[in-house]
């Protein structure tokens, strides 16, 4: 499995990742977020957002899972802490599979419910405004999406 | 008499009012799956269209599943809150039975369907006319679908507006046995709903609390539980 590693010294570089990321995204792409508190997970995806044409302002969606939002392609933002040890089935199914894009945040707590094939990005923080993103890309489209992206 | 029908089960919308078997109002509508912004503001226009007040109705039906999980969210608890806050009994009905009501005048077996994605589909297969039901609401591949259709001698007609995407498959599976209903068949009506709602006994209102929609499938925790139950037996 492919691994990319990119470090970004800037707020400016990170929004210009997320938005070269978001110009190469289809629909039914799905990418899971890791990183601890502060990482800057929803900083990525709030300028992800922004580089697929949403003018509204994206937030966390902790207390209420998802938010959808209209763009170029259809948004699904997910934050699923708060579903640590929840068993319940919650129609992942129209969600993974459907013709938006779905950002995870917390994608491991709902790891048995994932899709097989996804983005996952790691995102570490090295300093003040120092990041280091790891890309994993799992199954040929996002491998050919990282390629593209890392050129 | 008086019925509000609800129908929210997949991407169409619809809602209608109908007093002693007539149809005063219906909205039938297939955009965006927003029915959390759009279900609420059609329910008003009906009202207001038939100079109705909330007050003045008698029952209220609502497809139950199976469906889209947020739509059939956003039908179910709109229609538990209406019937509670109003003191009316709710009545539910299978969303697939809906969808084949449109075409029970068939001669043969009715069989609607959803796209339930990866190849999946929500399914049912009832007789035509009688809508008695042949195959029950499940949640299956369209292989295993096919499969237990290709055990009947009627013609199939299949309904709804995720058939198309399936067409192909369904023709290779059952050849001339297979029909397709026209695309002004494909969208739930909820007049057809309150129909098959009326047939039902009216339920005690204190059901109402514990009225659920019913997703035919099984959670992920569920399924494994009982494949390792299986492996131990």
């Amino acid at each position: 499995m492919g691994m990319y590693e990119k470090e970004v010294h800037s707020l400016e570089e990170t929004n210009q990742l997320a938005i070269r990321l978001a110009q190469l995204l289809e629909p039914g792409d799905n990418i899971t977020f890791e990183g601890d508190l502060g990482a800057g997970k929803t900083t990525f995806i709030q300028s992800l957002a922004k580089g697929l044409g949403i003018s509204k302002t994206v937030n966390s969606p902790t207390f209420t899972i998802m938010k959808q939002y209209e763009g170029r392609l259809p948004l699904n933002h997910l934050d699923v802490y708060r579903l640590e040890n929840c068993d319940e089935d919650l129609g992942w199914e129209e969600i993974f599979y459907g013709d938006a894009v779905t950002v995870i945040e917390w994608a491991h707590l709902i790891e048995d419910s994932l899709p097989d094939e996804r983005l996952e990005i790691e995102i570490h923080r090295i300093g003040e405004n120092d990041r280091k993103f790891i890309f994993r890309p799992i199954g040929k489209r996002y491998e050919r999406l990282c390629e593209e992206l890392f050129q | 008499m008086i019925w509000l029908g609800i129908e929210t089960s997949n991407k169409p919308l619809s809602i209608a009012i109908v007093r002693d078997g007539q149809i005063l109002a219906e909205i039938v509508q297939n955009v965006n799956l927003t029915h959390s912004v759009t279900c609420m503001p059609a329910i008003e226009e009906v009202f207001r269209k038939t100079n109705l007040k909330p007050a003045d109705i008698d029952a209220i039906a609502v497809s139950d599943g199976p469906g889209s999980y947020t739509g059939l969210r956003i039908g179910v608890t709109i229609a538990k809150t209406l019937a509670w806050t109003l003191k009316k009994p709710l009545v539910g009905v299978s969303s697939l039975k809906v969808l084949a009501g449109n075409a029970n005048l068939f001669n043969g077996i009715v069989c609607p369907l959803f796209d339930a994605r990866r190849n999946n589909v929500y399914a049912a297969a009832y007789s035509g006319h009688e809508l008695k039901t042949l195959i029950p609401e499940h949640h299956s591949s369209l292989e295993e679908l096919l499969q237990q259709l290709k055990n009947y001698d009627e013609p199939i007609l299949f309904v709804g507006m995720d058939v198309e995407k399936f067409k192909e498959e369904i023709q290779q599976a059952l050849g001339e046995q297979a029909k397709f209903a026209p695309p002004s068949l494909h969208l739930p009506r909820a007049s057809k709903l309150i129909e098959l709602a009326e047939k039902e006994s009216l339920p005690a209102l204190e059901t109402i609390h514990f009225f659920v929609p019913k997703y035919h499938r099984l959670a992920e925790a569920e399924a494994k539980w009982l494949e390792e139950h299986q492996k131990e037996q």
